[in-house]
């Protein structure tokens, strides 16, 4: 105890007074958000409820968004706590964040935000925390000039925060859905046939859990899409990458032939939907909806890329092989068939299944060139009259079917989760095929780079 | 090459019409889908909404690029980057689905409004943060190692470096970087569309709450609702495509020139 006391006491000795008033006020901020965060979440997991009728003024109706909100809270106190001690540590750092804390939740606060009494003795308490910082930090300077450092150090932090956020906000986009969708996945989800609409809410929940239905047929409507827009976008891909790297002369066409191509690869993709949509309807009398009009749609959004990516790794080939090719006599067709292609597989391959990843998680074209609403399997559909199933398609359907004329915050928290399924369904297929481009690429990378 | 012939020009085809007519008759202010197709308001919002989205997402990501350029391990670099590039792909189906259930409440609780430009600007941000941070990431690193150690040598400190020295070489490569995310922004479409409403006729206003429309949802809401796909709807809907085309062609073409500048410098 008496150590402590001692410690204490030179830390009180060594600091200045005012910044650590100042750091303690923004701690007691934090120590009040933290404490709301938790007793909203007792509150909510104690008696089910929402917080709304514990301390009244939410607007919420969600426990989820409760749990949120309780979450957010814990976030918030974590670098008040972070600025209370970078404050009594005199770095400028504490005052930035404080300040910014200040003002912030003085708008939240008059924005109409839940809990304005909280929200107004936070700010107060943070703004003269800052004013106090900001006044220890002027005689701080005027006796002692450790600027640089401070500065150095403060930057790096803020630095870091920002990548945390950066990095914070895309896995837990990833965590959200896959701990939503876990519970409804399984052999039978991906398997299974989906004969029923998204009105039925029992039939739905009742179905997944006992191993009915599931998403069977748009995953292999998805793969077949995706399957034959590879078929027409390879030959013209490779076959256009080949002409560019070792036949094209450099010339004004091959410039005009490069832009046009740049200039596909910047067309949207709702208009190529749009495209697909009318354009095989109108002139060929197909379906507006149709397994070749959509695969043909898909090839051109994924085309600039198979050349590009097939283009580049032809060039890195090195220029021995070839002269090593022809030194033996062979002609140009073989050098290119035997020798550069096969040296510039891997790239190739890594292009392919980049793009078919590419392929498989679009949605804006798949819904209005391909299908959405369709629930039959591949051996059923036609070539260019059946609206076929896919993956991005029944995600799309779930939503429209789950939130129409419902509140935000409303909707039946279960078939959000089947839908949750779906869409931890299309990233995993879409990150297995990315991981296994990237696996290729680093695998042949370093074949090439041991021989 | 013909297929790329084949697409532009059918889209400039049948789009230069409802063009030509926008810009003899005025662009209008009303949109009814039936004989009022007025798209002021949406290409004012489209503007909105993308700049407000690269703002967010420079802000947060290139920081976080000259955190892993300058400040990190290169263990830590090498774990964020492929994460990052990899999570950059995840479908915009899937974004739209997840803003709708997480993004809106939490908006519509602290600000109100809900479904609208504010959690739209929250969802690109978050889409575009991974192009953001690898692209200006590269350009940094792209600053040769020399100048760092000059800089060094003469007594600043790393963040000195990085804010005098690296920040200004690195420039056109960070403008490069926002360049591309303000297109592939502007070109989104799935997730915008299930955030932002959509209202065909937002009002022209700096609030970012109330629902709202870029070109992109115009074209994707309305696609199917002329059964025929000949009438004036149809033709509408491909001037709006040509327009926003134009204006992605136009970020391209500037991408390319800052990138010849910066390689004959």
């Amino acid at each position: 105890m008496n150590s402590y006391l001692k410690s204490l006491r030179t830390y009180l000795k060594t600091h200045e007074r005012e910044k650590i008033f100042a750091g303690l006020l923004i701690c007691i901020c934090g120590g009040l958000s933290a404490s709301y965060g938790i007793l909203l979440a007792v509150s909510v997991v104690t008696s089910g409820i929402s917080g709304s009728s514990f301390l009244g003024a939410l607007p919420f109706t969600d426990i989820v968004a409760d749990l949120l909100l309780s979450l957010l809270c814990f976030a918030t106190a974590v670098p008040l706590f972070l600025a209370g001690y970078l404050l009594a540590e005199s770095h400028y750092g504490g005052i930035v964040i404080a300040g910014i804390f200040g003002i912030g939740s003085f708008i939240t606060s008059i924005f109409g935000i839940t809990i304005p009494a909280l929200g107004l003795t936070i700010s107060v308490l943070c703004l003269i925390g800052t004013l106090l910082g900001l006044w220890g930090q002027r005689k701080t300077i005027r006796t002692k000039t450790r600027a640089p450092v401070i500065e150095e150090n403060v930057m790096k932090l803020c630095l870091r925060l920002c990548g945390l956020i950066a990095v914070g906000c895309l896995f837990f986009v990833i965590a959200v859905i896959f701990i939503r969708g876990m519970y409804s996945v399984s052999w039978d989800f991906v398997t299974k046939p989906w004969p029923v609409s998204w009105s039925d809410a029992t039939a739905i929940i009742e179905g997944v859990k006992s191993g009915i239905i599931g998403i069977g047929p748009q995953i292999a409507g998805s793969l077949l899409l995706c399957g034959l827009c590879e078929l027409i976008s390879i030959p013209l891909g490779l076959g256009s990458a080949i002409y560019l790297s070792e036949y094209a002369p450099q010339n004004l066409l091959t410039k005009v032939i490069r832009f046009f191509i740049e200039t596909l690869a910047g067309i949207p993709s709702v208009i190529l939907g749009l495209f697909g949509f009318t354009f095989f309807a109108h002139e060929f009398g197909w379906a507006q909806r149709s397994l070749l009009g959509g695969a043909i749609c898909l090839a051109f959004m994924i085309l600039p890329w198979n050349i590009r990516i097939a283009e580049e790794s032809i060039k890195r080939v090195s220029a021995d092989f070839k002269a090593a090719a022809y030194a033996l006599g062979s002609t140009k067709l073989q050098t290119i068939r035997h020798v550069i292609l096969a040296a510039a597989a891997p790239g190739i391959l890594t292009g392919i299944l980049l793009g078919f990843g590419a392929a498989f998680g679009e949605a804006a074209v798949v819904l209005f060139a391909a299908g959405n609403e369709g629930a039959l399997w591949p051996s059923q559909l036609t070539l260019t009259s059946s609206d076929i199933p896919t993956l991005p398609g029944w995600i799309y359907g779930a939503f429209r079917h789950l939130t129409q004329s419902q509140d935000v915050t409303q909707g039946g928290w279960r078939e959000q989760n089947v839908a949750f399924a779906g869409s931890l369904v299309l990233i995993f297929i879409f990150l297995a095929v990315t991981v296994a481009a990237l696996l290729v690429r680093n695998h042949f990378n370093k074949k090439l780079a041991g021989t | 090459m013909g297929i790329v012939f084949l697409v532009v020009g059918y889209i400039a085809w049948q789009g230069y019409p409802a063009v030509v007519n926008w810009f003899l008759n005025g662009f209008g202010m009303f949109w009814d889908g039936e004989s009022n197709f007025g798209v002021i308001p949406t290409i004012f919002s489209t503007f909105y909404v993308g700049a407000g989205a690269v703002v967010i997402a420079t802000a947060i990501g290139i920081p976080t690029a000259f955190y892993l350029a300058e400040f990190s391990s290169s263990k830590i670099r090498n774990l964020i980057k492929p994460s990052l590039e990899t999570l950059a792909g995840i479908p915009s189906v899937v974004m739209g689905y997840f803003g709708y259930f997480y993004i809106v409440p939490i908006v519509f609780a602290y600000f109100g409004g809900g479904l609208g430009v504010l959690s739209a600007w929250i969802i690109l941000a978050i889409m575009s943060l991974p192009f953001v941070v690898s692209i200006s990431e590269d350009a940094i690193r792209a600053v040769p190692n020399s100048y760092r150690e000059a800089s060094q040598g003469l007594g600043a400190t790393r963040w000195q470096t990085a804010w005098h020295v690296v920040l200004p070489e690195a420039k056109s490569g960070i403008l490069t970087a926002i360049l591309l995310a303000l297109a592939s922004v502007l070109g989104e479409t799935m997730a915008v569309w299930m955030v932002i409403g959509p209202n065909f006729n937002p009002a022209i206003t700096l609030d970012p709450r109330p629902p709202s429309n870029v070109l992109t949802t115009l074209i994707a809401a309305n696609v199917g609702q002329d059964a025929a796909g000949v009438g004036a709807l149809n033709e509408a809907l491909y001037g709006v495509a040509l327009i926003l085309f134009m204006l992605i062609g136009i970020l391209n073409i500037a991408v390319t020139a800052l990138a010849r500048r910066r390689l004959s410098k």
